[in-house]
C-alpha cells in the first residue's frame, strides 16, 4: 500500500475529529513518516518499509521522528513485504504491522503496547538535540543569505580535505558519508564534519537525503526507541546558496539544523574554520 | 494537494495531538482558524489576501499557546501569567514546570522577533500588511515552526 492508500484506509475508519495526512509537511522535518493521524490528544506516525527501501533510510527517520514529533507520538512500521529487521529497530517501534494485519495501522490498535521507550531519557536528548539546532540556527541566521559558486565550494571542500585528514577514521559520519555518497568530498575540521550539498538541478531534499541519513545514523544508536547520541557535535553542510522552499522559506535550514547540520555558503577555508569552532564553542555551552 | 494544504494539514494533526487542546473548548476554533488560512488564499486583492491569512495563523497560534500556557499554569520569571503572544513565548522560556520542556532562548528571540513583532504591527498600524508573497511565507511559515515546536515540548 502507498501512503495515500494508508490514509484512506484509515480516514474511513476513525472518527472526524482525527487528521490523517499522508507526506506530512513538518516544519523542522525534511525526512520523517508517510503518514501522520492526529486525534484524541495523540499522534500516530506510519511509516512504510517497502521490498527494496533501504533500512539505513528507514532509522533515519525513526531517529528523527522520535527527536522531532511530540513526546508521546506512537511510532508504527508498515511492513508490505516480508521483511526481517534487526532487532534495535524492531523494538524501536511501538507496533509493527504486516500486510494482513491493517487494522493495527488504526490510532486505536493496541494501545497496550505503546510506551516502550524510556521517556525520561527521550525528553533529555530531545531537549539537548533541540538546543544543538537553536544554537546552528542562530550562527547561519546571522550569516544571512549569502551565495557563493558552486565551483568554489568545491575547491573550499577539497583544501579542507587535503589538509586535514586524521581524524576521519575514526568519526562515524564521515565514514557513513564516504560509504553511502559515491565520490563524497568529506573533511574534519576541528573535530567537526564538513561536506558539500552541490547544485546538481534536483530538488534540495533529494540532494541533501544522503547527508541527513548519515549525519542521524552516525550519530544516534537506536535503544528501546530512544535514540541515544554519541556526540551532538554539530556538522557543516557547505551550499553554493542558501536554499529556501516556496511555503517555508526557511525549512532547508531549520531542517538540516535539527538533523545536526548547519547550512553554510562559505568561500575559504579559513572561513570555515571559523564557522567550525564557532559551532565547536555552542557545543560546549549545551554539553 | 498543494504545499499550502499539506502544511496546514499536518498543523491541524499536530494540535489534534495535543491534549491540552484537543480536550479543550478551543480545539474547533484553533482547527477552524487554520483551515481559514487555505481558504484566504482564494481572495484575489493581494494586501486583503495577506492580512487575512496573518490573521488567522496570529489567531491559530494565540489561542493555541494561550490554552497551553494556562493549563501547564506557566509563568514568567517573576511569577506573572502571560496575556500576550510575546508573554507566552517569556514564560514558555522561562516556566519551572516540570511535566514539560522549555523553549530554547534563542528560539524564544527568533520567534519575538519574526513572529510576535511584525505580527503587532499588522494588527495594531494602519495600512500595515506584508508587502509580498515571499514577506507573508516567512511568517506564516514561523507561525508553524512556533506551533511545532510547541507540541514537541
Amino acid at each position: 500500500m502507498q501512503s495515500r492508500e494508508i490514509a484512506r484506509y484509515i480516514e474511513r475508519r476513525v472518527p472526524s475529529n482525527h487528521v490523517v495526512v499522508p507526506h506530512p509537511d513538518h516544519p523542522n522535518m525534511l525526512l520523517g513518516p508517510d503518514v501522520i493521524i492526529g486525534g484524541d490528544g495523540r499522534l500516530s506516525a506510519i511509516f512504510v518499509l517497502r521490498g527494496n527501501d533501504s533500512l539505513m533510510h528507514l532509522r533515519a527517520k525513526l531517529i528523527s521522528a522520535r527527536l522531532i514529533l511530540p513526546l508521546n507520538t506512537r511510532m508504527v512500521l508498515y511492513l508490505s513485504s516480508d521483511r526481517s529487521l534487526s532487532y534495535d529497530l524492531e523494538v524501536s517501534f511501538d507496533v509493527i504491522a504486516r500486510a494482513r494485519q491493517r487494522r493495527l495501522l488504526l490510532p486505536t490498535a493496541n494501545q497496550d503496547q505503546d510506551e516502550r521507550v524510556r521517556v525520561t531519557d527521550l525528553i533529555a536528548v530531545r531537549r539537548d538535540n533541540n538546543a544543538r539546532a537553536a544554537a546552528i540556527l542562530q550562527i547561519v541566521d546571522l550569516r544571512g543569505k549569502e551565495v557563493r559558486s558552486a565551483r568554489r565550494l568545491k575547491s573550499v571542500t577539497r583544501s579542507l580535505q587535503g589538509a586535514r585528514t586524521s581524524d576521519m577514521g575514526q568519526n562515524r559520519i564521515a565514514s557513513e558519508l564516504v560509504l553511502r555518497r559515491r565520490q563524497a568530498i568529506v573533511a574534519v575540521v576541528s573535530g567537526t564534519v564538513v561536506t558539500p550539498i552541490m547544485d546538481t538541478g534536483q530538488s534540495f531534499r533529494s540532494r541533501a537525503s544522503s547527508v541527513l541519513y548519515a549525519g542521524l545514523v552516525g550519530t544516534f544508536t537506536l535503544d528501546n526507541g530512544v535514540p541515544y547520541p554519541d556526540s551532538l557535535r554539530p556538522h557543516i553542510a557547505l551550499v553554493p546558496k542558501i536554499p529556501q522552499s516556496r511555503v517555508d522559506p526557511a525549512k532547508p535550514s531549520r531542517a538540516c539544523a535539527f538533523a545536526g547540520w548547519a547550512l553554510i555558503a562559505s568561500q575559504s577555508a579559513e572561513d570555515v574554520s571559523e564557522v567550525a569552532e564557532r559551532l565547536q564553542r555552542f557545543f560546549e555551552k549545551i554539553k | 494537494v498543494s504545499g499550502h494544504n499539506s502544511r496546514v494539514r499536518t498543523l491541524q494533526a499536530l494540535i489534534a495531538s495535543m491534549p491540552v487542546i484537543a480536550f479543550s473548548t478551543a480545539a474547533p476554533a484553533v482547527h477552524s482558524e487554520l483551515g481559514e488560512i487555505v481558504k484566504s488564499r482564494r481572495v484575489r486583492a493581494g494586501n486583503r489576501r495577506r492580512i487575512l491569512q496573518v490573521l488567522h495563523a496570529t489567531r491559530a497560534l494565540d489561542t493555541a499557546l494561550k490554552q497551553f500556557v494556562r493549563h501547564h499554569g506557566c509563568t514568567d520569571r517573576l511569577g506573572k501569567a502571560p496575556m500576550s503572544l510575546g508573554g507566552y513565548l517569556s514564560a514558555l522560556e522561562q516556566h519551572r514546570v516540570t511535566a514539560i520542556g522549555t523553549l530554547p532562548a534563542s528560539q524564544r528571540k527568533h520567534f519575538q522577533r519574526v513572529i510576535a513583532d511584525p505580527r503587532n504591527r499588522y494588527m495594531h498600524e494602519a495600512g500595515a500588511s506584508p508587502v509580498s508573497d515571499t514577506e507573508l511565507a516567512v511568517l506564516l511559515s514561523e507561525i508553524d515552526a512556533c506551533l511545532a515546536a510547541v507540541a514537541a515540548l
